[in-house]
């Protein structure tokens, strides 16, 4: 089948060209695996390289230098060992040769997916620093992707297998989505069977995407200090301007000791291991077990502390998230963001929320300060709905296993 | 650059190399260098490049493409792989490989060497900014955001030159004919 839905020019010249985004170009490669339109334009492109080649002014090579490499050709000569391109299998498999010759899955081999939420499926390519990202999505029929991946210059997505419904149009096996950030990308599998697409996007993590991902980067890593996070934070000027102090990962619990923290046993609620900030005590069993939006518990001890939870969630990665809030008897107040990982709540973002006269009954106002700013940290985690009732019940019956 | 050997796989002939090598190297090594190579890198990537003429010049023919687009393609490759550390999903002769496979049987594959009359008379006509679009381009290697930062347009404003020689140039056979 002859794809209807091409790369746009621009992209086709950038690829021929060698400047596309890696993972971009993977996709690329692909559909011209498919689309003989696509691949003359990329050759004639390749021709006009050439003539831009041919006319760079350019001093002449030295005698010696010609003869020192016509030595070696006659070395390569001897040595007898061509090297020939075999050319491409294009009605093969699924995966388009360019890149099932990358993950070695040109035999057919079952692609190994993670579930993101019900009814998506995704497969993460590792590829090399800056090079973009890159996955294989499988959409049930029916199921729309949840979250719309990053692509700040440039984003494709090529159909592998059913058909999907973008708001640019229907598309096919063959087919490309070329958006960007501004047009979007938000499909739907529209076929009878499962859609598969090769998403890419250049998009490196950047602006709050960014601070999410040096976190975590700097949570594998033991006790990055203090400056580290303020520096990345800071990259998300408009959040920070609402949170008067954030914690993330590794950093320890800085709040204890701070201007409103006064008697607090903050310490109880987390540990720091392997550089993770994961909750304990009184925190650790809130979001074992509290419901969503259920009315705040005390801490069994002393009653200062008051734990709810706001939202439970699912990240891209599957990992089940839960935001909740602290509240103490001194007016502090606490939001925060937390994911499962196996058997432990991490912490991924903390913040201390300004005082505000609602705070000092010990009830828990929604909305302001750090808890727009963990809202904001929510959207860009989120993928799908929040869980909630039943199903969050049902969750937490399971122990919070994916 | 109009008498260019047609066919480069007879290792018998030194000639043919030297030409190419006189030729290409120091243009391929200039290029490199422009897209940010240090000299010495520069010179090895050159050099290998030619060595890879030497080593795929059993699949090349005219028919197959110009040689000049065969080296730039090359080059390009290699550019990815060893500056960028980047995987390269682009095989040398890929683009033609596949449209040889999907090939209609009733019709003919162009003439590379109409084609690349037909793109150099274009580009003597190609407005100066699409031009030079294409130059920052394929020579400098500049991707559409930093061309965009380089001139201070918007990224818009790159890609519809882009586009916009594009069509100048796909259309180029068809008017001239």
């Amino acid at each position: 089948m002859t794809p209807r839905h091409h790369p746009l020019p621009e992209t086709l010249i950038s690829y021929a060209a060698g400047t596309l985004p890696n993972a971009v170009a993977c996709v690329v490669a692909c559909h011209l695996t498919t689309c003989r339109d696509c691949a003359e334009n990329a050759r004639r492109f390749e021709i006009l390289g050439g003539l831009m080649l041919e006319r760079l002014e350019t001093a002449s090579v030295d005698h010696a230098r010609t003869e020192d490499a016509l030595a070696q050709w006659s070395a390569e000569r001897i040595a007898g060992e061509p090297e020939p391109d075999q050319p491409p299998d294009i009605e093969r498999a699924l995966i388009p040769p360019p890149l099932a010759d990358y993950i070695g899955m040109n035999g057919g081999e079952e692609v190994p997916w993670e579930t993101v939420v019900n009814g998506v499926q995704q497969y993460r390519i590792d590829l090399p620093k800056g090079s973009g990202q890159m996955r294989l999505l499988q959409l049930r029929p029916g199921q729309c992707l949840p979250k719309a991946p990053r692509a700040t210059e440039i984003g494709l997505a090529l159909v592998l297998q059913g058909a999907v419904t973008n708001k640019t149009g229907d598309y096919l096996r063959g087919d490309v989505i070329d958006w960007t950030e501004e047009t979007g990308l938000q499909p739907r599998a529209s076929g009878n069977v499962d859609c598969i697409c090769l998403v890419a996007s250049d998009a490196e993590p950047a602006g709050l995407a960014m601070t999410l991902h040096e976190l975590r980067r700097l949570g594998r890593k033991a006790s990055p200090s203090r400056r580290q996070l303020r520096d990345i934070w800071t990259q998300s000027a408009s959040l920070a301007a609402s949170v008067a102090l954030l914690l993330g990962i590794g950093v320890g619990w800085l709040l204890r000791g701070g201007p409103e923290t006064g008697a607090i046993g903050l310490d109880n609620l987390v540990s720091i291991e392997d550089g993770r900030l994961l909750a304990r005590g009184p925190l650790q069993e809130a979001l074992n077990s509290l419901p969503s939006g259920a009315p705040t518990a005390a801490i069994p001890d002393d009653g200062e502390l008051r734990l709810g939870i706001k939202m439970t969630f699912q990240d891209q990665d599957g990992d089940y998230c839960r935001q909740y809030r602290i509240a103490a008897a001194s007016a502090a107040r606490y939001s925060g963001v937390t994911c499962r990982m196996g058997e432990e709540w991490v912490v991924k973002v903390q913040a201390l929320v300004p005082p505000s006269p609602s705070a000092a009954d010990q009830t828990i106002p929604a909305g302001a300060g750090a808890d727009a700013a963990m809202d904001a940290v929510v959207r860009a985690l989120i993928a799908g709905d929040p869980v909630v009732g039943e199903d969050e019940a049902a969750i937490m019956n399971k122990g919070w296993k994916k | 650059m109009g008498d260019q050997p047609k066919e480069i796989s007879n290792p018998e002939d030194d000639r043919v190399f030297r030409y190419l090598f006189l030729t290409f190297f120091p243009k391929v090594r200039a290029m490199l260098i422009r897209q940010g190579a240090h000299k010495e890198t520069a010179e090895e990537i050159a050099q290998d490049t030619m060595l890879a003429v030497w080593r795929k010049s059993d699949q090349y023919s005219s028919d197959k493409g110009t040689i000049s687009a065969w080296i730039y393609a090359i080059a390009r490759n290699l550019h990815i792989d060893r500056l960028r550390k980047q995987a390269v999903w682009q095989r040398d002769c890929q683009a033609f490989e596949t449209m040889k496979q999907l090939q209609n049987s009733t019709t003919e594959l162009r003439s590379w060497e109409q084609e690349r009359s037909e793109i150099e008379r274009a580009l003597g006509t190609l407005p100066p900014e699409q031009l030079q679009v294409l130059q920052l381009s394929f020579v400098e290697g500049l991707s559409q955001t930093e061309i965009a930062s380089k001139l201070g347009l918007p990224l818009g404003t790159v890609k519809s030159r882009m586009r916009l020689a594009f069509e100048n140039l796909r259309f180029a056979g068809e008017r001239d004919a």
